[in-house]
């Protein structure tokens, strides 16, 4: 179905670009109008066209956002919680033991271990699909702890820093935001990360070597997640700016 | 089978500990390990019916609040709790309290933070921490 419009809007434009409706040449001088439409359609397809991928772009950006968001929320809230309690049971039962017995002691304490181990590869996973930090505290916040979190992590080096106030950007569009930035940094072992306003406008901005050696397909889904919250995505060199222009 | 206790708190100076935690099954177990320990507790299952708890005047010194629950998450419920009674302390049970820290950042003493999953042992060495007179 959806191949078949711009072939008849192609049809259509055929009479009209040589002259009049019956086929006829146009006289010099004769209604213009009648000629302009052809080309004004094949643009208005085109541009058409156009919003129509951008707002299938977006849609499946958020449908991917709110699955990866329910996944996080499963983790968290279900999983995790089963976790808690099998460790506090298991504390317990440790307790209950008589100290001397080792042979049950110790693999006790292997099972706690494990148990808080678990623990803790759900609530990275949990916050790897869906931080809680941008969702209680806001993009800044966000931000700057997934900075710290990549800094910690053997060699990296990832700077931080940020002027004004980011209250009032939407949450859809710290969401996006927030993704480019992940998304840019996920490979830099140094990268600087600044986030500014400039009047009504946000700016981002990540310096890292790892930029310039994104693939342009990983660019393009960049530009097509900041474009589906409004955000213009440039690469120059080895910087990549994000900037909304008004964000609230 | 002998039993490690742990050691003696003192309820008379601590109160009730109202424990707020919608998982049930985790809520029953701190309940136990709490009145093992020799204190006194009171349940609640979400933030709503914990300040009704704290409303039916109960001797209650302490809180222990989930941070992430339907309704009424442990964040608001303990806003609500330091504007009508700031001698009450809490404690936030949370697997993820890196937002909670940059939210409370400024409230000063009286707060305990229980990062999940956690032992018995460390559950009460948090709640003797926190009752500590400052």
């Amino acid at each position: 179905m959806n191949g078949s419009a711009p072939k008849r809007q192609r049809a259509g434009a055929a009479p009209a670009e040589s002259g009049n409706l019956d086929g006829s040449a146009a006289p010099s001088g004769a209604r213009r109008p009648l000629a302009a439409p052809p080309v004004f359609g094949k643009q208005t397809a085109k541009k058409n066209l156009s919003a129509r991928l951008a707002e299938l772009a977006r849609r499946l950006l958020e449908a991917q956002d709110r699955d990866r968001e329910k996944i996080a929320r499963r983790l968290h809230d279900d999983l995790g919680q089963q976790v808690a309690a099998i460790s506090i049971l298991l504390s317990a039962l440790k307790r209950r033991l008589c100290p001397v017995d080792i042979e049950i002691l110790e693999p006790m304490e292997r099972a706690l271990q494990k148990v808080v181990d678990l623990g803790v590869s759900l609530r990275d996973l949990s916050s790897e699909l869906h931080s809680s930090v941008l969702e209680h505290a806001g993009i800044e916040a966000a931000l700057r702890a997934h900075c710290s979190e990549l800094s910690s992590r053997a060699g990296a080096q990832i700077s931080f820093e940020s002027s004004g106030d980011f209250e009032d950007l939407r949450p859809e569009a710290a969401r996006g935001v927030y993704r480019i930035a992940k998304e840019a940094l996920k490979d830099s072992a140094a990268a600087n990360v600044r986030l500014f306003r400039s009047g009504a406008a946000l700016h981002l901005a990540i310096q890292s070597g790892a930029i310039a050696c994104l693939a342009p397909v990983e660019l393009e889904l960049l530009r097509q997640r900041g474009k589906a919250v409004g955000a213009a995505v440039r690469r120059k060199g080895s910087q990549l700016t994000v900037s909304i222009p008004r964000i609230c | 089978m002998s039993q490690r206790p742990f050691p003696a708190p003192v309820p008379s100076a601590s109160g009730i500990i109202l424990i707020v935690e919608d998982y049930q099954e985790l809520r029953t177990l701190i309940g136990e390990i709490l009145k093992e320990a020799g204190y006194r507790i009171s349940e609640a299952s979400n933030g709503a019916e914990g300040l009704s708890r704290l409303r039916e005047g109960d001797d209650i010194g302490l809180v222990i609040t989930d941070l992430a629950m339907p309704g009424m998450d442990g964040h608001a419920f303990a806003e609500q709790i330091r504007q009508g009674r700031p001698d009450i302390k809490i404690i936030f049970m949370s697997a993820d309290p890196e937002p909670l820290l940059e939210r409370i950042g400024d409230w000063g003493e009286g707060i305990g933070l229980l990062r999940k999953p956690f032992t018995d042992e460390q559950l009460i060495a948090c709640v003797e921490d926190t009752l500590k007179p400052s």
